[in-house]
């Protein structure tokens, strides 16, 4: 009798989850080197991500040292890089063919690209909650509380206990806590992270061209290659 | 065979012939041996059988089609299979809704008819032509996007439909990396599909994606490509290494025709090679047949080609032996030519340069009765050469001009004894196109001016002796004008003085799911261009159709009309108008509920005489041919099979409107035709067809000359396919088809009834890589009052490609 039962709650679970698996399916992973971690909702223990992993809503995603994950959400292919030592929980609501998404943040380093989203698109930090209006940006948290936004193209509205700001494209707002307004300022080259992706063996190779009147002219060629891992 | 045999086999092609079907009165009768059809990726398949009582030797059949807002056609020759003739025409690139075609018979002895009666002016066939869903609607790639750099071993591909719901059938998706069908691995889901391999070969590669529904319908299809990368720094394979690829085929096939008393043989193969990297792309065709006749214009093809590729879409290619140049719809296209091919194409300055023979020399030799007395001769052809130039600015994305001059002339001593006169042509013109940056708009045109002369054979006559021929106006505009033109082309008796043209133009405009075309044709009665034999002279007129795409293109609705005047340059007995008039309306839904086809045409030919004109012997022409048809699809399921279910109406309506108290009166015809289909899929490797067909006809000529002609016919076939029958890979076909049709002709001349049975059987064994093996027989037997006659086609073909 015992073992019927857990047979037929077996069935009906294994029913449910086929029913309800395809919905809750929100974003897939593209691109996951080295230590890349995942733990669904409601399970303690984390598996490995490998490229193609289907991501589900309250997943959890953890990197390790040297270690980048970038994913892509199906609704609208927005894509979200998360870089090492980092640690965010997706949460999604969906609405017909539109996901509303909340990165929410633990710790490290992402970057955000936009291509035409459909929904929300919110960054929760424990210090603050972006809501996207543009199409790329990078979020940087740090242990001791700190939030940096870094906008690169379009719209951030911030927004915490102290207040609203809007971040504007090359700008940068720094979040100390959730009870001080971000204090923003012109983003600086040397405040955007070089991601992997973005990383090269770049040589530049400059020639020197003398003109009729001694004076030099410099041809700079950016020469690069791809990263050999 | 003895004299009463000969005598109801003639009484029987008489009958025949005299039968007034869709497909005319010629010395050969074409039937459809199923019903045309449109697959997903709109290419139209047709299957003609050919009814060739007294063995009249095809050259080649071909369909010509066109987009039914244009004027010109396109050709393509049809292949041949015993009685049957096959072809599968690409439709993807028309831009209206529907297209129109005929086919059109080359003889071996020089001659062409064309089917149905009355083609290209009128009574043209037709089918509507779906688009599919805008590639990128719907579709959201995820992974790899399009032109995205990856690494080999890190290739995802995603792709994300949302947007059309439980519509997909996911079963039915299909996913190909470059042409490698991939669509097994793939995990599909609701709302997305995903494959990941371990590894892609360096490189470029396309990614091709098609979404079907539930009945099979192709609903939206998406291509795009990526590259990948090792890991080590290469440069992807394939940028200097040649690479090669070919096929081979060789056929033989038997016929044997009672009622002709012939049997032949007919034997041909041929090879094609193609080698290929980024820089340069070498090729060379042959085909072999064993009708190859000096006495005849050639069958067999030799071709080699080079091309070397420059920066961006910049070439240089040559082309030596046979060629189809095609460089102006109304000057060169649609003829072989056997000589050299240039082709330069720079973008911003592009050279075409063709020359060579497009005709071989045959002299006329006589055709001798039983008794040895001369009754007729073969027809004779000039060899002919011909030099064309073209040279274009702008590559014809948003702008090209260009200019043309073609020279053709016939060789007056390559032949002996001539049934014709060597002539001479000269066509000069030029072509302009220009749209909008998404061609959503477009402009383009071509005019040329011809000269030429009908009978070379004395050459260049001397200005005074051209005089003293011709009574007409001799001044000195009338010399400068002979010495200027005698520079290019042969002046005498025969010259046709004035200068021809000839223009055509049209503007499409294509926006929110509507296209409009407007199109505008004039060309004059003597305007000629050799190089474009298949271009219908003195006509004037237009054309205007507009086709509308709605409810995501489940709904299309086409309108037009046509209107064509001939005798511009009022020396004919009368001025003949066609027009054509024609609304289809085509409903394909997307769920799986039965797509209808509507369309009503109505062709009017009148000249405006009521009576005949004593003194040009022009005779009144007044008719009207009306066709409205009718058809319906519809599939659905029992358990495992898949069926499709289609109906065809379709009436033909022929009325004269001439006095029918005149001998001028045609005649009235009324044809009725209905067919049913059945095609089934089963979950055995199965496919059966089962069709019924009814025609009746009436034709009136007077009331005391009737004739009516009922036919019904039914045919049912299938074929089923042995996978891995010897070996892994392999597939060994089995098909089959039987059609029996009852006759019964009703005449004032002559009663015949008769039946006909059709029977076809073939082996085909496909074995990968090591090439495909077909064995092929037709057998037809007539049966009409208790004689026989049975006539037969085997064939036997092997292909491989490799």
């Amino acid at each position: 009798m015992k073992a019927n039962f857990k047979f037929v709650i077996t069935i009906l679970l294994l029913i449910f989850n086929s029913l309800s698996a395809d919905d809750d399916m929100v974003a897939i992973t593209v691109k996951a080197r080295g230590q890349v971690k995942l733990t669904r909702a409601n399970q303690v223990k984390s598996t490995p991500i490998k490229n193609g992993q289907i991501l589900e809503d309250q997943d959890k995603i953890d990197t390790g040292p040297s270690s980048t994950c970038a994913i892509k959400f199906l609704d609208d292919k927005s894509l979200l890089r998360i870089r090492e030592n980092s640690s965010c929980t997706i949460e999604t609501k969906k609405e017909k063919n539109v996901v509303d998404k909340n990165i929410f943040v633990n710790i490290g380093s992402f970057f955000a690209d936009l291509f035409k989203p459909k929904g929300i698109f919110q960054v929760t930090t424990p210090t603050s909650v972006a809501s996207v209006k543009g199409t790329q940006f990078w979020i940087l948290h740090f242990f001791d509380g700190r939030t940096i936004y870094i906008c690169i193209k379009g719209l951030i509205d911030i927004s915490n206990d102290a207040g609203r700001v809007l971040l504007r494209e090359g700008q940068t707002a720094e979040v100390d806590s959730r009870f001080e307004l971000p204090k923003i300022h012109i983003t600086t080259e040397d405040e955007i992270p070089i991601g992997e992706e973005d990383r090269t063996d770049v040589r530049v190779l400059e020639i020197g061209f003398g003109g009729p009147n001694n004076q030099v002219k410099m041809l700079k060629v950016d020469i690069k290659d791809l990263v050999n891992e | 065979m003895n004299n009463g045999m000969r005598f109801k086999s003639l009484c029987l092609l008489t009958v025949i012939f005299l039968n007034i079907s869709l497909f005319g009165i010629e010395r050969v009768k074409l039937n459809f041996t199923q019903k045309p059809y449109l697959d997903a990726h709109k290419n139209l398949h047709l299957q003609l059988n050919v009814t060739n009582f007294l063995n009249h030797q095809i050259r080649e059949i071909r369909i010509n089609y066109r987009d039914i807002s244009e004027t010109i056609f396109k050709s393509q020759r049809m292949t041949s299979q015993g009685f049957q003739y096959f072809a599968s025409v690409n439709l993807s690139d028309l831009e209206a809704e529907i297209a129109e075609y005929y086919f059109e018979i080359e003889y071996t002895d020089g001659e062409n008819e064309s089917y149905p009666a009355g083609t290209p002016e009128y009574n043209l066939l037709s089918t509507t032509v779906q688009n599919i869903l805008q590639q990128d609607e719907g579709i959201i790639i995820i992974s790899p996007e399009e032109d995205e750099s990856i690494f080999t071993d890190e290739l995802v591909i995603t792709v994300s439909f949302a947007e059309f719901g439980s519509l997909i059938d996911k079963e039915r998706i299909k996913l190909y990396l470059n042409t490698w069908d991939i669509s097994r691995y793939l995990e599909v889901y609701d709302e997305f599909l995903t494959f990941v391999p371990k590894q892609v070969p360096a490189g470029t590669h396309n990614l091709h994606l098609e979404l079907y529904d539930r009945s099979g319908n192709l609903i939206a299809q998406r291509t795009w490509r990526f590259t990948a990368f090792q890991r080590t720094i290469r440069r992807p394979s394939g940028t200097n290494a040649l690479n090669f690829n070919g096929q081979f085929y060789v056929e033989t096939r038997q016929e044997k025709f009672d009622i002709a008393n012939s049997h032949e043989n007919y034997s041909y193969g041929g090879l094609n090679l193609y080698a290929v990297n980024k820089q340069w792309e070498l090729g060379a065709k042959l085909f072999i047949s064993n009708r190859e006749n000096s006495n005849r214009q050639p069958i067999n093809r030799y071709t080699l080609f080079a091309q070397t590729n420059f920066w961006g879409d910049r070439f240089f290619r040559i082309t030596g032996g046979d060629a189809y140049p095609q460089m102006n719809p109304i000057m060169v296209r649609n003829i072989l030519l056997r000589g050299i091919y240039g082709q330069l194409f720079l973008g911003f300055f592009n050279l075409d340069v063709a020359f060579g023979n497009v005709q071989r020399s045959v002299s006329s030799t006589p055709i001798f009765d039983d008794t040895g007395v001369t009754i007729d001769s073969t027809v004779s052809a000039f060899k002919r050469e011909m030099l064309a130039i073209r040279a274009s600015f702008g590559t014809r994305k948003v702008f090209q001009f260009g200019l043309l001059a073609v020279k053709t002339k016939d060789d007056t001593g390559s032949i002996e004894v001539a049934t014709s006169s060597p002539t001479e042509n000269l066509t000069v013109g030029t072509d302009f196109f220009l749209a909008s940056t998404r061609q959503e708009v477009v402009l383009e045109g071509t005019f040329g001016v011809s000269l030429y002369n009908s009978n070379i054979t004395s050459g260049t006559i001397p200005y005074d002796s051209l005089q003293q021929l011709d009574s007409g106006t001799w001044d000195e505009d009338t010399r400068s004008y002979y010495e200027f033109a005698s520079k290019f082309i042969t002046i005498n008796e025969f010259f046709v003085p004035k200068p021809n043209m000839a223009f055509d133009s049209r503007l499409r405009v294509r926006k929110y799911g509507n296209t409009f075309t407007i199109g505008y044709t004039y060309v004059e009665d003597d305007y000629r261009s050799q190089g474009q034999p298949f271009y219908l002279r003195d006509q004037r007129g237009f054309a205007i159709s507009d086709a509308q795409r709605l409810f995501q293109n489940q709904l299309y609705i086409t309108a037009g009309f046509r209107q064509f005047k001939n005798n511009l340059a009022n020396n004919k007995p009368d001025t003949t108008t066609n027009s054509y008039l024609y609304f289809n309306l085509s409903y394909f839904p997307i769920g799986n509920l039965p797509g209808i086809s509507v369309g009503v045409n109505a062709v009017n030919r009148s000249n405006d005489l009521k009576l005949p004109k004593a003194s040009n012997s022009a005779i009144p022409i007044d008719n009207r041919t009306t066709t409205v048809n009718f058809s319906t699809h519809y599939t659905f399921f029992t358990g495992n099979f898949d069926h499709r279910l289609s109906l065809n109406l379709i009436n033909y309506n022929f009325s004269d409107n001439v006095d029918n108290t005149t001998a001028y009166f045609i005649g009235n015809n009324i044809a009725n035709t209905i067919t049913v289909n059945l095609r089934s899929k089963y979950s055995i490797p199965l496919i059966t067809n089962v069709d019924v067909s009814f025609q009746q006809t009436e034709n009136a000529q007077k009331t005391e000359n009737k004739s009516e002609f009922t036919l019904i016919s039914g045919g049912a076939g299938g074929e089923y396919t042995l996978k891995d029958s010897f070996t892994k890979n392999d597939a060994l076909i089995f098909g089959t088809f039987a059609r029996y049709g009852k006759i019964e002709n009703i005449s004032t001349l002559q009663n015949l009834d008769y039946n006909r049975f059709f029977l076809n059987g073939r082996i085909i064994y496909n074995f990968v890589r090591h090439g495909r093996l077909s064995l092929n027989g037709d057998l037809i037997n007539y049966n009409y009052s208790n004689e026989n006659s049975l006539d037969y086609i085997l064939t036997a073909r092997y292909d491989v490609n490799f």
